[in-house]
């Protein structure tokens, strides 16, 4: 099912068939999204109940003004970012020994030595620019989509994601050379 | 829309089918969100906008007579200060008290007592004066 099929089953009163089918569509995708920003499986895990909690909640006020996967990926980003404040993880700039540990811990991880550098530096990264490397590098995002889930003009994404690409090359050259 | 994470990081098995089951059950147990809350709005939305124009009307209402009994309270007193501000000098206070029983009736008013009255009434000295000598 499509947004646009989901958004008429919605609208037809078979509420609790849209939101499934918003599950289905979505779960698996918001998790790599959420799982990059948090570094962790349980966090992400726990933060994934809490973002469909506030779809289910939000979906009455969806106008369809934008699209409606901009719309959920808006709402994911926001509950990740009020979580990464509340554990203030991203309280100040830079890699906080406690990110490092996760990163360096995670059982999960199953990328190679550079991948792990990568994700370092990326945590490193101050919020917007991490973001912006997040959806266009990773999840390989159009910057129009970008900026509607930012809110933030495509000329501003463009210069935040060539700031974050220097840090990390820069980051990432230092810890294992070449790039 | 893919995502490089998915090669990076693993996943328990099973786990997108278990998160999948959970989440779908938000809609059971949270009713009070998504749907019903809707359907019930838009049900009251009419009640609600006559209640809330009944209760603008009835503020505004209550305001202007509120504003309009003060001041028509205040014209009373005033009235009444005017009127026994002409019959009563307010600094005697034989005359405020009234005549106690034992006063001897027969008193009566002295030029000094004219003059103490001319002066806490505020005349001044001149005018009495003036008065005095004519």
């Amino acid at each position: 099912m499509d947004d646009k099929e989901i958004l008429l089953t919605w609208r037809s009163g078979r509420r609790e068939e849209a939101f499934n089918a918003i599950v289905q569509q979505y779960s698996e995708k918001l998790y790599w999204h959420v799982r990059a920003l948090t570094n962790s499986h349980e966090d992400t895990d726990d933060l994934l109940q809490d973002i469909f909690v506030k779809i289910w909640g939000a979906l009455p006020g969806f106008r369809g003004d934008s699209n409606l996967y901009t719309w959920i990926w808006r709402i994911a980003t926001n509950e990740t970012l009020n979580f990464l404040s509340r554990s203030n993880r991203r309280s100040t700039e830079g890699l906080t020994p406690e990110m490092e540990g996760k990163i360096d811990g995670d059982p999960w991880f199953n990328g190679t030595a550079v991948e792990r550098e990568l994700a370092k530096a990326m945590a490193s990264l101050p919020k917007k620019q991490r973001l912006v490397f997040q959806m266009r590098y990773y999840e390989e995002m159009p910057y129009e989509d970008i900026s509607k889930i930012l809110k933030t003009s495509v000329g501003s994404l463009k210069a935040s994601y060539h700031f974050a690409y220097k840090k990390i090359k820069e980051a990432v050259g230092n810890s294992l050379g070449d790039f | 829309m893919s995502s490089k994470n998915s090669t990076i990081y693993n996943v328990p098995d099973g786990y997108f089918e278990g998160l999948k089951a959970r989440l779908e059950r938000i809609p059971a147990e949270h009713p009070e969100a998504g749907g019903s809350r809707t359907i019930l709005w838009t049900r009251i939305r009419p009640y609600a906008a006559v209640a809330a124009c009944l209760a603008v009307l009835l503020a505004v209402g209550s305001i202007f007579l509120d504003r309009n009994t003060a001041r028509s309270e205040a014209r009373e007193y005033i009235y009444e200060q005017v009127m026994y501000s002409d019959l009563i000098p307010e600094t005697d206070p034989y005359l405020i008290l009234g005549a106690p029983s034992n006063v001897d009736e027969s008193y009566e008013v002295s030029d000094d007592d004219i003059i103490d009255y001319l002066i806490s009434s505020g005349t001044s000295a001149e005018l009495i004066a003036y008065a005095g000598n004519q």
